[in-house]
C-alpha cells in the first residue's frame, strides 16, 4: 500500500529538518569559532600579561635557558604554532613553525626599563594557527550533521510508519469504501478498522468518517428525489418539441436531445455526437452563420432567436432559431455553449407564401386599378370612336367611289380601327374585354402562329417544336391566343435577335401536381403546358418583378409598348390559366403557361359567313348622353331605313317610352349613363312593356358583357365602336 | 627625462638647504668648544670590571676624553658595544673583536683575571673543565670563557655574580665558575660565613682588553700609547691591588 501523503510528510520533514539543523549548526559552529577566536585572543593577552615581562627581562640578560623556557610554555598553549624572539642586535630564537594555511599572528614588543628609561631591545612574535580551529569546527559540523541526519532518518522512518498506522490506512480503506459505494444498493456504514481508544474519546479520523456517513444518509435521502428530478429533467430534454443541445466552441455537439436529431434527419442523438465533428460545416448550411453566432456568444453571452439555415443529415435544409447561452470559465473563456432550437421551416415558407400572397394580391389590385382605369379610358375613347368610325362609314359610302376623298377617310377609318383595337388590348391585359370564350385547339392556333413567324424570322434562330398532339382543347378566344403565341415568339425574337440561338416551343398535356402551386388561380384540373424558351440575352434579376407591369420595356424604342406581357398575362388570366417566367441574365428565359384543359368537347364555333348588310323600317328609341354619337347613330339607322327617336337623358326617354310604349318595336340604349344606367331604362320599360327588344350599346361597363346581357333578359349587345354592318345585324337578330 | 629646474624652485630649493648647511657649521663649532665624552659597557656586580673601571677611567682621562660606565648584563654590554649604542667594553679576553666585529682592541690588558670554581661543599680535585662533568655549573650569562669551558656541561646561567653566588649559597648549583678576584670579593662582601671556597688549579686565566666600537678609532692611539705608559710605570697593578683591598676592606 502506497503512502503518498506519508512520503510527503517525510519528504517535507527531512527537508524541514535538515534546514534546521543546518541554521543550528552553523549558528553553533559559529558561537564556537567566536569562542575559539575569543580564546586565542584570551592566550595574547595571556602572554602579554604573564609572559611579556620575564621573557624581556631574559632577552635582557640574554638567558638563553630562560627564554627557551619560557617560549617553550608559550608554544604549549592551545592552537598555538609559532612563537620567537627577536632581538635589536639580532639575536634570535624561536620554538615552532609555521605549517597553517590560516593563522594569525601578533607581536609584542620587548621594553625595558633601563636607568629610568623605556628601551625597546627586541619583538616577540606569536602566530596562532586557525587551521586547527576550522578544522575542528569542520568535524563539529560533521558529526552534527551525521548525527542529525541519522537522527532524522530514523525519526522520519517512524513517522512514516506511524502515519501509515494511523491515517493511511485507514483513507485507503474509505477511498476503497467510497469507490465500492453504490448509493442505491449498498447501506452498510463506514467503520474504521481499529481498536478503540482507552478515553473513549473521537479523534480527526473518527469525526470524518462520522460525517461520510451522515452524508451517506442524506445522500440517500436526497437520491429518490433527485432521481425523480432527474427524471422529470430528462423527459423535458427527451420528450421536448424543440432541440436541445449542448456544444463545445470548438465546433462539436456534447449532447443533444431526440428532438434535435430528428429534427436534423439523424437516427439518434449519439449519431448527431459522433458524426457531427465540424459544427461550422456540417450543421450550419451557411458557415457565416456559425461565425457571427460565436460572435454574438463572445460579446454578450447569449443570443436568442437567432435564425439561420441548418444542414440535416440528408444535405437538404431547413431553417431553424436557435437561442443559446454561453458558460465561461473563471478567466472568462467559453466552456460551452447551451440552447435549444427550433424548426422554423414551416414558419418561413409560411412567410414566404404570406409574402408572395401580399405580392400577388398588391400585383392584383394594382391591375384592378389599373383595369378600372382601362375600363374608364376604354369607354370614353370607344364613345369619342363611335361616332367617328360611325360619320367615316357613312361619309365613305356617301363618296363616290372614284372620289380622291375615298383614300383619306380609308386612312381615317384605318387609324380608327387601330384605336379601336388598342382598347381592345388594354382591356385584355386588365382581363375587362369583350372575349369570346370557345374551346380551342392550341395546336392549330400554334402551328398557324409558327407558320407566320418562320417566314418572318431571321435564319440565326433555329425553331424547335414539340407540339403534342393529343393535348387537350383550352377555353379561350382563339384571337387572344394567337396574339398570346406572337407576342411571347416576338419577345423570344427580339432576346436572340443579335446573337442569334435557338427558340423552342413545346406544348404538352400535363397533370394539376406538375403545375405551379401557390396561385389562387389554379384548378385541380389537368392543363395545357406550353413552353416558349429561348436562348437570348434573358432578363436581369432586378427586371423580374417589373415585366409584368404595363408600358415596362427593356425593348429600344420602337420595338415594342410594354404592353406585350401585361396583355398576355391577362389574357391568361381570363382563360383561368398561370404564366411563370424563368430567366436568368446571359441564360435565356423560359416562358410556362399552363392553360386548364376543357374536359367536355364541346363543338367550337364556325365563323359565320359575310352577309351583306340588313336593312329595316321598324321604330328605334335611341338613347345615348353622347350628343354625337346620338347624332352619328342616328343618321346611321336612318339610312339603314328605320324610324329613329333619340334621346340624350335616360329619364326624358323613359317618358316617351312611357308615353306610348308600343310606338317603338326596338331599343338601342347606351350602358353608362347619367341618373339611369342602359340594364335600369330597360327593366323600366320591360315593366312597361315586357316584350320590347332591348340592344345594350356599351363603350366599356364592368356590369355587363355578352354573356350576363342574356340573363338579364337583353335581347342584343353591342360594343362601341360598332361599325355599320355589325349595327345593322344586331338590330335584326333582335327583331328576328 | 631630464628636469631642468626654474629660478622660482632653485631659490625654493637653496631657501630650505641654508639653514641646514649653516646649523651643521655651527654645531660643529660648538661641538669644538665642548669636552668629549664616551659611554663604555661594563659587566654589572661584576668585580673584575669593578677593578678595571678605575684604570680605564684614569686612562680616558689622561687623554682628556670623559668615560661614564654603563653597568649592564655582561652579553648586552658586548652587544651593546657592538652595535655601537655603548662607545666600547670596559675588559674582554683576547679575540672579543673576532666574533664583535665593530671592537678595536687596545693592545694593552687593562686587567687580568682567573677562572676558578668556587663550591660550598663539593669534595673534587678540578684540574680541567672536564673535571665538572657531573655537576651543577653556575656560570654568569655572556662571560665567554665560562661559556665556551663548560658547553655540553649541565649548567645554570646568572645574571651576574651576586645572582651567582646567591644560587651556590641556596645550593641551586653545586659549583660556580668566576673570576678569582671578584669572587672574593663578592663572597667577602656578601657571603661571609657561608664556606663558599674556592678548590682546584684555576680553568682559564687570561689577561683582559679595553674595547672600543670602531667610530672611536681615533682613540685608539692615545689609549694604547696611556694604557701602554701605565703598565709599564706598574700604575696598572697599582690601582688594581689598592682597588682589591679597598673592595676586602669594606
Amino acid at each position: 500500500m502506497k503512502t503518498k501523503m506519508g512520503y510527503s510528510l517525510v519528504i517535507a520533514m527531512v527537508l524541514f529538518s535538515s534546514l534546521i539543523t543546518l541554521v543550528t549548526t552553523a549558528l553553533q559552529l559559529y558561537v564556537d569559532y567566536r569562542v575559539d577566536i575569543k580564546r586565542v585572543n584570551n592566550h595574547q593577552a595571556l602572554i602579554r600579561e604573564s609572559y611579556l615581562k620575564s621573557i624581556t627581562a631574559s632577552a635582557w640578560l640574554y638567558d638563553e635557558q630562560q627564554i627557551k623556557t619560557q617560549l617553550d610554555g608559550i608554544a604549549n598553549l592551545p592552537d598555538m604554532e609559532h612563537v620567537s624572539i627577536h632581538l635589536d642586535e639580532g639575536a634570535d630564537w624561536s620554538v615552532g613553525s609555521v605549517a597553517s594555511k590560516r593563522n594569525q599572528t601578533q607581536t609584542f614588543p620587548l621594553i625595558y626599563t633601563h636607568k629610568g628609561e623605556d628601551i625597546t631591545i627586541g619583538k616577540l612574535a606569536v602566530v596562532f594557527s586557525l587551521d586547527t580551529i576550522y578544522t575542528r569546527l569542520l568535524r563539529k559540523a560533521v558529526t552534527i550533521l551525521a548525527g542529525n541526519a541519522v537522527k532524522i532518518f530514523f525519526v522520519s522512518g517512524f513517522t512514516l510508519l506511524i502515519f501509515q498506522y494511523l491515517l493511511t490506512r485507514h483513507l485507503y480503506s474509505l477511498s476503497n469504501w467510497l469507490r465500492s459505494l453504490d448509493l442505491g444498493r449498498s447501506f452498510e456504514k463506514f467503520h474504521l478498522d481499529r481498536r478503540p481508544g482507552k478515553s473513549k474519546k473521537t479523534d480527526e479520523l473518527d469525526e470524518v468518517v462520522a460525517a461520510i456517513n451522515d452524508m451517506q444518509d442524506k445522500l440517500k435521502n436526497n437520491l429518490s428525489a433527485l432521481i425523480e428530478s432527474e427524471k422529470k429533467y430528462r423527459g423535458i430534454f427527451e420528450n421536448a418539441v424543440e432541440g436541445f443541445f449542448q456544444s463545445t466552441p470548438q465546433g462539436r455537439f456534447i449532447s443533444v436531445n431526440p428532438a434535435f436529431a430528428k429534427m436534423l434527419g439523424y437516427d439518434s442523438p449519439q449519431e448527431v455526437v459522433d458524426k457531427i465533428f465540424d459544427i461550422a460545416s456540417q450543421y450550419y448550411a451557411d458557415p457565416k452563420d456559425r461565425e457571427l453566432y460565436r460572435q454574438l456568444l463572445q460579446t454578450s453571452g447569449k443570443v436568442e432567436n437567432f435564425e439561420f439555415r441548418a444542414r440535416r443529415k440528408d444535405g437538404s435544409e431547413i431553417w431553424v432559431s436557435n437561442s443559446t447561452r454561453a458558460h465561461f470559465d473563471l478567466e472568462g473563456k467559453i466552456l460551452r455553449y447551451e440552447g435549444f432550437v427550433q424548426d422554423i421551416s414551416g414558419r418561413k415558407q409560411a412567410a414566404a407564401e404570406k409574402e408572395k400572397l401580399e405580392a400577388q394580391l398588391r400585383q392584383a389590385q394594382k391591375m384592378e386599378s389599373l383595369g378600372t382605369l382601362a375600363g374608364g379610358i376604354a369607354h370614353d375613347f370607344n364613345n369619342i370612336l363611335y361616332p367617328l368610325i360611325g360619320f367615316a362609314e357613312m361619309l365613305q359610302e356617301d363618296l363616290p367611289q372614284d372620289s380622291p376623298e375615298q383614300s383619306s377617310i380609308t386612312e381615317v377609318l384605318s387609324a380608327a380601327f387601330r384605336a379601336k383595337e388598342l382598347v381592345k388590348q388594354i382591356l385584355a391585359f386588365s382581363r375587362k374585354g369583350d372575349l369570346v370564350l370557345q374551346p380551342v385547339r392550341l395546336q392549330s392556333i400554334l402551328e398557324e402562329a409558327l407558320k407566320l413567324l418562320t417566314s418572318s424570322l431571321p435564319k440565326t434562330i433555329d425553331i424547335q417544336t414539340q407540339i403534342n398532339a393529343d393535348c387537350g382543347m383550352v377555353v379561350a378566344d382563339a384571337t387572344q391566343i394567337h396574339q398570346v403565341i406572337m407576342n411571347l415568339v416576338t419577345n423570344a425574337y427580339h432576346a436572340m435577335q443579335t446573337s442569334g440561338g435557338t427558340l423552342t416551343v413545346v406544348l404538352e398535356q400535363t397533370t394539376v401536381d406538375a403545375a405551379p402551386s401557390g396561385t389562387v388561380d389554379v384548378l385541380p384540373v389537368p392543363y395545357a403546358f406550353l413552353k416558349i424558351m429561348d436562348t437570348g440575352t434573358g432578363i436581369p434579376k432586378e427586371e423580374m418583378d417589373k415585366i409584368f407591369d404595363p408600358y415596362f420595356t427593356t425593348k429600344e424604342t420602337g420595338k415594342g409598348t410594354g404592353l406585350g406581357l401585361s396583355v398576355v398575362q391577362g389574357i391568361i388570366k381570363s382563360c383561368k390559366g398561370e404564366i411563370r417566367i424563368y430567366s436568368e441574365a446571359g441564360k435565356g428565359t423560359q416562358v410556362h403557361v399552363y392553360l386548364p384543359i376543357q374536359e367536355k368537347t364541346i363543338a367550337p364555333m364556325v365563323p359565320s359567313a359575310i352577309e351583306p348588310i340588313q336593312v329595316g323600317a321598324e321604330r328605334i328609341l335611341l338613347v345615348d348622353d353622347e350628343e354625337a354619337i346620338v347624332k352619328m347613330a342616328q343618321k346611321m339607322l336612318e339610312r339603314l331605313g328605320y324610324h329613329v327617336t333619340s334621346r340624350t337623358r335616360s329619364m326624358e326617354a323613359l317618358e316617351v317610352f312611357k308615353a306610348d310604349p308600343d310606338q317603338f318595336d326596338v331599343i338601342i340604349t347606351d350602358m353608362t349613363m347619367p341618373d339611369m344606367t342602359g340594364i335600369q331604362l330597360a327593366r323600366e320599360m320591360k315593366v312597361i312593356r315586357a316584350n320590347i327588344p332591348v340592344i345594350i350599346c356599351t363603350g366599356f361597363s364592368d356590369q355587363i358583357n355578352k354573356e350576363n346581357s342574356r340573363q338579364m333578359g337583353i335581347q342584343g349587345y353591342l360594343s362601341k365602336p360598332v361599325v355599320q354592318s355589325e349595327l345593322a345585324k344586331t338590330i335584326r337578330d333582335v327583331l328576328g | 627625462m631630464c628636469v631642468i629646474p626654474n629660478l622660482k624652485q632653485v631659490v625654493l630649493i637653496c631657501g630650505f638647504l641654508m639653514p641646514s648647511l649653516l646649523g651643521s657649521v655651527v654645531f660643529a663649532q660648538a661641538d669644538a668648544g665642548k669636552a668629549r665624552s664616551v659611554i663604555i659597557s661594563a659587566i654589572a656586580n661584576e668585580q673584575t670590571h669593578a677593578l678595571a673601571k678605575e684604570i680605564v677611567r684614569i686612562a680616558y682621562e689622561r687623554i682628556g676624553v670623559g668615560v661614564e660606565f654603563d653597568d649592564l648584563p655582561a652579553q648586552r654590554g658586548l652587544e651593546w658595544a657592538n652595535s655601537g649604542r655603548t662607545d666600547g667594553d670596559l675588559a674582554r679576553i683576547d679575540g672579543t673583536d673576532k666574533k664583535f666585529v665593530n671592537l678595536i682592541k687596545i693592545s694593552t690588558p687593562v686587567t687580568s683575571f682567573k677562572g676558578v670554581v668556587f663550591t660550598k661543599n663539593i669534595e673534587r680535585n678540578i684540574l680541567s673543565w672536564k673535571d665538572l662533568n657531573g655537576l651543577s655549573i653556575g656560570i654568569i650569562g655572556g662571560i665567554r670563557y665560562s661559556d665556551i669551558g663548560t658547553k655540553g656541561l649541565d649548567r645554570v646561567l646568572a645574571r651576574d655574580m651576586h645572582h651567582l653566588f646567591k644560587l651556590l649559597e641556596k645550593e641551586h648549583i653545586d659549583v660556580a665558575v668566576a673570576v678569582l678576584d671578584a669572587g672574593k670579593i663578592e663572597v667577602y662582601q656578601n657571603h661571609g660565613g657561608s664556606n663558599i671556597h674556592t678548590i682546584g688549579q684555576p680553568l682559564f686565566e687570561a689577561p683582559l682588553f679595553h674595547f672600543v666600537h670602531k667610530r672611536n678609532k681615533d682613540l685608539v692611539p692615545q689609549l694604547e700609547s696611556v694604557l701602554q705608559k701605565m703598565m709599564e710605570t706598574g700604575e696598572i697593578a697599582s690601582i688594581r691591588e689598592t682597588t682589591m683591598n679597598k673592595a676586602l676592606s669594606q
